[in-house]
C-alpha cells in the first residue's frame, strides 16, 4: 500500500510516498536524516523520541506517518538554531542536566512544550512537563534546575 | 522505475529513474564494487559487471534495459570461504595496490577463466583491454592467471610474485601479499564514498569560464531562493584567509596566494561559488540562476607570454613575507592592486610577481667557463615538457560533517595531518577541533598531496553545520585539479672524446600556473634530482618559475626528476652522438659511486642552504651494466622491413628517499591484552602498501607472526603525527617510525618480563613466536605478560613509541632502457621492449615494489608518448576526458616489459630499504627519446613524443 503523505517539518514541506504505517520516527531518522530524534524503548514510554506535532508533545515512535498529514512537525533540529532552542540547550549545558545525553534531545522538546504554553512553570510544573521523558543517568534534579535556569535567563522569550 | 533483475544470482528490484545508469542503481542498492572513474565515458572500467553473460560498462547500460537482465557484480567472487582463486591470486602478485576497480579486474579475468581456463597472453589482454590501471601496471595480471592455472592443476601456487631479500629475515624483503589486500580486491566498503549516508547535502563548484579575470559582482538572491539549497559562498563571503593547496611541511616554500575563493579568477576551471544543497538537482538548478558578472583581463598561458616585456600579471596584489623581507617591500608594493589578493612568501623564494616569477633559485660548483673550455663538444638544446595529470581512478572526493562540535573530513589524501592543519587555518579553529580520517586512496600520484578539496567542503561544513559530500567530475579533475609543471629546460653540456663530461648547465622555466603550490620545489627537483647523479666538477642550475593561466599544477610522482632527466638524459646522448662515443660507456664513466661528497647539494637545498653528504648505497654501475646485458647493447636489431627501424635507448636516474632534515614520522606499536599487536602509524598508505611496510617491520622486530599485527594510519585523532606520503618518503620516514616504535616496545617487554620473571633483563631475549626467553630457560609468552601487565595491580599497557627524523639521504638509484620501433613512412611507435632496473636497497614488498615499477614506467610512458592535456587559445580544456587525454592501456604495455630490483642494503633506511616508486618515472622519456634517435636519427625535444614530430624531423613535411 502506498500513500502520499504531505506535511512539514521544521518549517519544510516533506512528502512521504509509501507505507502510511510506517512510524513517523523512521521517516524522520531515516528518510530525512533527523538523527536528534532517538528511539528508546520504541513503545511510546521513555520520550526519547519525542516531537512536537501541531503544537503538541507527542512520541514519534507510536505515531504512523499516516497520522501526520497536513500537519506541522517540529524536532530538536528546527528549535537549536532559534532563540528559544539556544536558551534551553544552553541551559542544559550550564546547568549540568547532560551526562550520557541520550534522552536530552527528547527533554529539550518536552521543555520548548512546556514553556511555550506556560512561560512562568512552578517546580511541579516542570516536574509534570517531562514526566513521560525518562533520564537514567541524573536523577531529573538538574534538569529541572537547567529549565528553571532557561525561564529565568529567557526572561521575555518565554512570554 | 523498478526494474526486475537477478544480481549474483538471486531476484533483486533495482529502484530509480528509467534514464538512470545501470551503475549507479547498483551501487546504490549495496553493489559497492560497481564502481565509476569515468562519469559513463566508458573507458576506465571501474564499473564492469558481466550483463545477460557478456562484460561489459554498467555505466552505459540505463536502469530500464537492465529489466529482467542477469547480472554478475565482483560481489559474487567472494563466499564464506573467502576470495575465489582469482582475487587470492591478484593479492599474491602483488596488483591490488590502489584497488579503485580491482574488483572489477577480478570479475573480468574470473569470467575469462570460466570460458577459457587456459589463456593465452592476448586472450588476457582482451579480457583487461577495458580496464584502465594506473597504479601497478599490467604485467603482474599475466603472473596472476598464471597462478591461478598453477593452483588450478596442482592445489597450491609456487610461482613467486617476486625475488627474495635478506634470508635471516621473516617477512621484510619477502613476497606476502598486502596485509589489506584481501579485503580491497573483494570490495569492502573501504573508500570514502562508501562511507557516505543517504541525505548528505552534496556540494557543486561553480566554475570561471574565463582563464583570467576580475569578478565585479556574483548575485546569489535568485539561487538561494531554490528550494533545497542551503548556502552559498562565493569570494565575498569565504573567509579572509590566505593559504596555499600544497600539503608541504610547514613553512612552505610556496606562497600563500589564494583564498578558498577569489575575486580574481586565474584559470578556466578556477572555483567562483560553492552551493551547498540536498540535492545534485537543487545544486545544479542553483548553479544556473547565479548572476556573475566578470571583467575579463588578458591571459598568459606559457612561460615565453608570462616572461615577455609587458606581459599581464597573473598576480598584481600585495606581497608580503612571513621572514625575511626585502628592505624596499613598501616600495615595491606601490604596484599593486590592492583588490587582487595577497601573495605571502614564508619566507624569501626570490619571487617578483610584477614580472610573473613565482620562484627562482641558482646555484653550482666548480668553474662553469673552464669546463666548457676543455670540452671537445658541447651540445646546448632546449626540451620541453608537457602537462600530465595524475588520473587517479577514484577522482579528488570528500566527505565532512560535525560531530560533539568537531569537524570530521574523511578524506582520500596523502597528507591527512596536512589537511587538519590546513583547514583548521581557513576555519580560524584550533586543530583539536579537526578529525581527518584518510580512508583507502583510491590513486593519488602526487595528486593527493595537495588539499584541493577538503579546505572547501571543510570550511562550508563548518560554516553549515551540515554534512557534505563532494566530488570531482573527471572533467573537473583535468581542468580544475593538479597537473605536472610544463617546463622549458635548456641544457648545455660539453665533453671530452674519452667520455669525460666537463660541465652542466640547466636553465630550467617552469609554468606553475595560476597558483605556487610546489612552485619552488618540483622545479628545483628538475636539477636537484638529476645533476647529483653525475661526477662532474663543473654544474650550475638556474631557475625561474612563472605565474601562467593554465590549469593548476601540483606534485606529480616523481615531481620535477621526470623533466629534468628527459632534457639532461637527452642531452647527455645527444653529446655522445656528437663525440661520436657509446652513450652507456659515456654514463658509466661520469656516474656517482658510494662514498662520493655530493658538493652540489650544497646550492640545491629548498630554499635554504644545502647539506653536503656522501653518496650511499648505490646501485647505478650494476643497473647500467646488467640493463646493457639484458637489451643487448650496441646490437643493432633489423626488423626486416625497410618501413620500420628498431632503437634502444636508456636512462640513468635517481631520486630521494623522503626529505632529510624537513620530513617527520612518528608512530606507536601496542601490546594488546592478548599479546597481538597493534601499530599506529601516522603514514599514509595510499595504496601502496605502507601499512604492511609497518606490520612486517613490527612482526619482524618483536618475532610474532605477521598474522598478528594489526595497522591503523592516517587517522589524526588516534595516530601519531606524520608529515605525509609523499617525496618517496613512506618507507624511509614511516617505515622508520614504526621500526623505531617496535624496537621502544621490544625494550619494554624485555624490561617488564624481568620484572615478572624476577629475571635480570639482560638474561632474557625475544624468541619467535611472541615469547620471552630467559637463559634460565624460563619463558613467558606475550599473552601472559600483557595480561599480567594490564589485570589487577600491573604497570600498564606496554607500548613502543617511534619517531624518525633525519639528516642522513637514502638515495634509490636505477636505469631504465627501452627499445622501440619507428616506422619512418607513418610515424608509428612501438615501443618493444623496457627494462627498469632499480636499486630500493631491501625490497621490504617485493612484489608491490615490482608493480610499482611497472606502474609508474607506463605512466611515464603514457607521458612520452600518448598523453597530453591540451588548450585551446582561450584556456579552456579541449581533453577533459580519458579518451581526449589518453592515458595507456594494457593494448600500449611493451612487449617484453621487466621490472628487476638490484640487491644492495642502505645504511639508514628501515632493514636497509629505500624508496621505490617515484623514481620509476624517471626512465622513460629519456630512454625512448634516445632509442628513437638510434632508430631514425631524431631527437625528438618536446612531449608527447609523437610520429608527427619524428615525420617532421625526418624531413617527411
Amino acid at each position: 500500500m502506498v500513500s502520499r503523505i504531505e506535511f512539514s517539518v521544521n518549517g519544510r514541506k516533506t512528502v512521504f510516498s509509501g507505507n502510511p504505517l510506517t512510524r513517523l520516527i523512521d521517516v524522520l531518522r531515516e528518510d530525512l536524516s533527523l538523527t536528534g530524534v532517538k528511539e528508546g524503548c520504541g513503545e511510546g514510554e521513555c520520550g526519547a523520541c519525542s516531537v512536537i506535532k501541531d503544537g503538541r508533545l507527542v512520541t514519534s515512535c507510536i505515531i504512523p506517518v499516516g497520522a501526520v498529514n497536513g500537519s506541522e512537525i517540529l524536532t530538536i533540529e528546527g528549535i537549536r538554531d532559534t532563540d528559544k532552542g539556544r536558551c534551553l540547550v544552553d541551559a542544559f549545558a550550564e546547568g549540568g542536566a547532560v551526562q550520557c545525553g541520550f534522552c536530552i534531545p527528547g527533554m529539550v522538546m518536552a521543555a520548548y512544550a512546556l514553556l511555550s504554553s506556560n512561560p512562568n512553570p512552578s517546580e511541579e510544573d516542570i516536574r509534570r512537563g517531562i514526566s513521560g521523558n525518562i533520564c537514567r543517568c541524573t536523577g531529573y534534579d538538574l534538569i529541572v534546575e537547567s529549565i528553571k535556569l532557561a525561564v529565568r535567563k529567557g526572561g521575555d522569550l518565554w512570554a | 522505475m523498478e526494474a526486475r533483475t537477478t544480481i549474483n544470482g538471486r531476484s533483486v528490484l533495482l529502484q530509480g529513474r528509467e534514464d538512470e545508469r545501470l551503475r549507479d542503481a547498483l551501487y546504490r542498492a549495496g553493489y559497492n564494487t560497481v564502481r565509476d572513474s569515468d562519469d559513463g565515458e566508458g573507458f576506465a572500467g571501474s564499473d564492469t559487471i558481466i550483463f545477460n553473460g557478456r562484460l561489459r560498462y554498467s555505466n552505459l547500460i540505463m536502469l530500464y534495459q537492465a529489466e529482467g537482465a542477469e547480472i554478475r557484480t565482483a560481489e559474487s567472487l567472494r563466499s564464506a570461504q573467502g576470495i575465489n582463486d582469482v582475487q587470492e591470486a591478484m593479492v599474491k602478485a602483488g596488483v591490488v595496490q590502489s584497488a579503485y576497480n580491482a574488483p572489477a579486474a577480478a570479475l573480468a579475468l574470473t569470467f575469462l577463466l570460466e570460458g577459457n581456463p587456459d589463456p593465452t597472453k592476448e586472450d588476457i589482454k582482451e579480457a583487461l583491454s577495458g580496464i584502465f590501471i594506473r597504479d601497478a601496471g599490467y604485467e603482474h595480471y599475466y603472473l596472476a592467471v598464471d597462478m591461478v592455472r598453477e593452483k588450478r592443476r596442482t592445489g597450491s601456487i609456487s610461482l613467486e610474485a617476486g625475488p627474495s631479500f635478506r634470508s635471516s629475515l621473516r617477512y621484510v624483503g619477502k613476497p606476502t601479499g598486502k596485509i589489506d589486500g584481501e579485503a580491497l580486491v573483494a570490495g569492502d566498503r573501504l573508500f570514502v564514498e562508501d562511507k557516505v549516508p543517504p541525505h548528505t547535502c552534496v556540494m557543486h563548484v561553480l566554475r570561471s569560464p574565463f582563464a583570467h579575470a576580475v569578478i565585479r559582482s556574483i548575485d546569489t538572491s535568485e539561487a538561494m531562493k531554490v528550494d533545497g539549497v542551503v548556502d552559498i559562498i562565493t569570494a565575498f563571503s569565504c573567509p579572509d584567509v590566505y593559504y596555499m593547496q600544497a600539503g608541504q611541511g610547514c613553512p612552505e616554500p610556496s606562497p600563500y596566494d589564494r583564498r578558498l575563493l577569489n575575486r580574481t579568477v586565474r584559470h578556466v576551471g578556477d572555483r567562483v561559488a560553492a552551493i551547498v544543497a540536498e540535492s545534485d538537482e537543487a545544486a545544479a538548478a542553483a548553479a544556473e540562476l547565479i548572476h556573475v558578472v566578470y571583467d575579463p583581463l588578458k591571459p598568459v598561458f606559457t612561460v615565453e607570454e608570462a616572461m615577455a616585456d609587458g606581459a599581464p600579471l597573473v598576480h598584481s596584489g600585495i606581497v608580503r613575507y612571513v621572514s625575511g623581507a626585502p628592505d624596499d617591500l613598501d616600495e615595491y608594493n606601490k604596484a599593486a592592486d590592492p583588490d587582487d589578493g595577497d601573495v605571502i612568501y614564508q619566507f624569501p623564494l626570490h619571487a617578483d610577481i610584477r614580472h610573473n616569477i613565482a620562484a627562482a633559485a641558482h646555484g653550482g660548483i666548480g668553474d662553469m667557463e673552464k669546463g666548457f673550455a676543455e670540452a671537445d663538444a658541447i651540445v646546448d638544446e632546449t626540451y620541453q615538457t608537457s602537462q600530465p595529470q595524475c588520473t587517479p581512478l577514484e577522482p579528488h572526493v570528500c566527505y565532512a560533517l560535525m560531530e560533539g562540535g568537531r569537524l570530521v573530513i574523511h578524506a582520500s589524501t596523502q597528507v591527512p595531518y596536512h589537511v587538519r592543519r590546513i583547514v583548521a587555518k581557513i576555519c580560524s579553529i584550533p586543530e583539536n577541533k579537526v578529525h581527518v580520517i584518510k580512508e583507502r586512496v583510491g590513486g593519488g600520484y602526487g595528486s593527493k598531496q595537495d588539499v584541493l578539496v577538503e579546505d572547501l567542503v571543510g570550511y562550508a561544513v563548518w560554516k553549515t553545520g551540515r554534512p557534505i559530500y563532494y566530488r570531482n567530475t573527471r572533467a573537473e579533475e583535468f581542468y580544475a585539479n593538479s597537473t605536472r609543471h610544463p617546463m622549458r629546460i635548456r641544457v648545455k653540456m660539453g665533453g671530452k672524446k674519452d667520455g669525460t663530461i666537463t660541465a652542466i648547465y640547466m636553465d630550467v622555466r617552469a609554468n606553475t600556473g595560476p597558483y605556487g603550490n610546489h612552485c619552488l620545489t618540483v622545479p628545483m627537483n628538475a636539477s636537484s634530482k638529476t645533476l647529483p647523479i653525475f661526477r662532474v666538477d663543473n654544474m650550475y642550475y638556474d631557475l625561474i618559475t612563472y605565474y601562467t593561466n593554465i590549469p593548476p599544477t601540483g606534485a606529480y610522482q616523481g615531481y620535477g626528476a621526470p623533466k629534468g632527466y628527459f632534457a639532461i638524459g637527452s642531452a647527455m646522448g645527444e653529446l655522445a652522438m656528437k663525440l661520436g662515443i657509446d652513450p652507456l660507456e659515456m654514463a658509466k664513466k661520469n656516474i656517482v659511486e658510494e662514498g662520493y661528497m655530493l658538493e652540489i647539494l650544497r646550492g640545491l637545498g629548498e630554499g635554504r642552504e644545502g647539506a653536503v653528504v656522501p653518496v650511499g648505497s648505490c646501485g647505478l654501475r650494476e643497473a647500467l651494466e646488467k640493463g646493457g646485458e639484458m637489451i643487448g647493447w650496441g646490437r643493432k636489431e633489423d626488423s626486416g622491413d625497410p618501413d620500420w627501424k628498431i632503437g634502444k635507448g636508456f636512462a640513468m636516474i635517481q631520486q630521494g628517499s623522503g626529505l632529510p632534515g624537513l620530513d617527520q614520522g612518528n608512530a606507536q606499536v601496542k601490546l594488546l591484552t592478548d599479546g597481538t599487536v597493534l601499530v599506529l602509524s601516522g603514514g599514509a598508505d595510499l595504496g601502496t602498501g605502507l601499512d604492511t611496510l609497518s606490520a612486517k617491520v613490527a612482526a619482524e622486530v618483536l618475532k610474532v607472526p605477521l598474522s598478528v599485527v594489526s595497522v591503523v594510519s592516517g587517522d589524526t585523532d588516534s595516530c601519531l603525527f606524520d608529515t605525509g606520503a609523499y617525496a618517496s618518503s613512506g618507507t624511509y620516514f614511516s617505515g622508520n617510525a614504526s621500526l623505531n616504535a617496535a624496537k621502544d616496545l621490544a625494550g619494554k617487554i624485555l624490561k617488564e618480563a624481568a620484572l615478572q620473571m624476577g629475571e635480570k633483563e639482560e638474561d632474557l631475549s625475544i624468541e619467535y613466536p611472541g615469547r620471552v626467553v630467559s637463559r634460565s630457560g624460563r619463558e613467558i609468552d606475550y599473552a601472559r605478560l600483557s595480561h599480567d601487565a594490564t589485570a589487577g595491580d600491573g604497570r600498564g599497557q606496554l607500548i613502543g613509541t617511534g619517531a624518525f627524523a633525519t639528516p642522513n639521504f637514502a638515495i634509490p638509484y636505477g636505469a631504465h632502457f627501452a627499445e622501440v620501433a619507428v616506422n619512418v613512412r607513418t610515424g608509428e611507435i612501438k615501443v618493444r621492449r623496457f627494462y627498469a632496473l632499480q636499486d630500493a636497497g631491501t625490497p621490504i614488498n617485493p612484489e608491490l615494489a615490482l608493480c610499482q615499477m611497472y606502474g609508474a614506467a607506463m605512466k611515464s610512458i603514457g607521458h612520452t608518448l600518448y598523453e597530453d592535456l591540451v588548450l585551446d587559445g582561450d584556456g579552456r580544456c579541449l581533453t577533459p576526458d580519458f579518451t581526449g587525454y589518453c592515458p595507456p592501456m594494457i593494448e600500449e604495455a611493451p612487449d617484453d616489459f621487466r621490472a628487476v630490483l638490484i640487491d644492495v642494503c642502505d645504511q639508514y633506511g628501515p632493514f636497509g630499504a629505500k624508496s621505490i616508486s617515484e623514481i620509476a618515472c624517471n626512465g622513460a622519456a629519456p630512454a625512448i627519446a634516445m632509442a628513437i634517435a638510434d632508430a631514425t636519427g631524431v631527437w625528438v625535444r618536446s612531449w608527447p613524443i609523437t610520429g608527427e614530430k619524428i615525420l617532421r624531423g625526418l624531413g617527411r613535411f
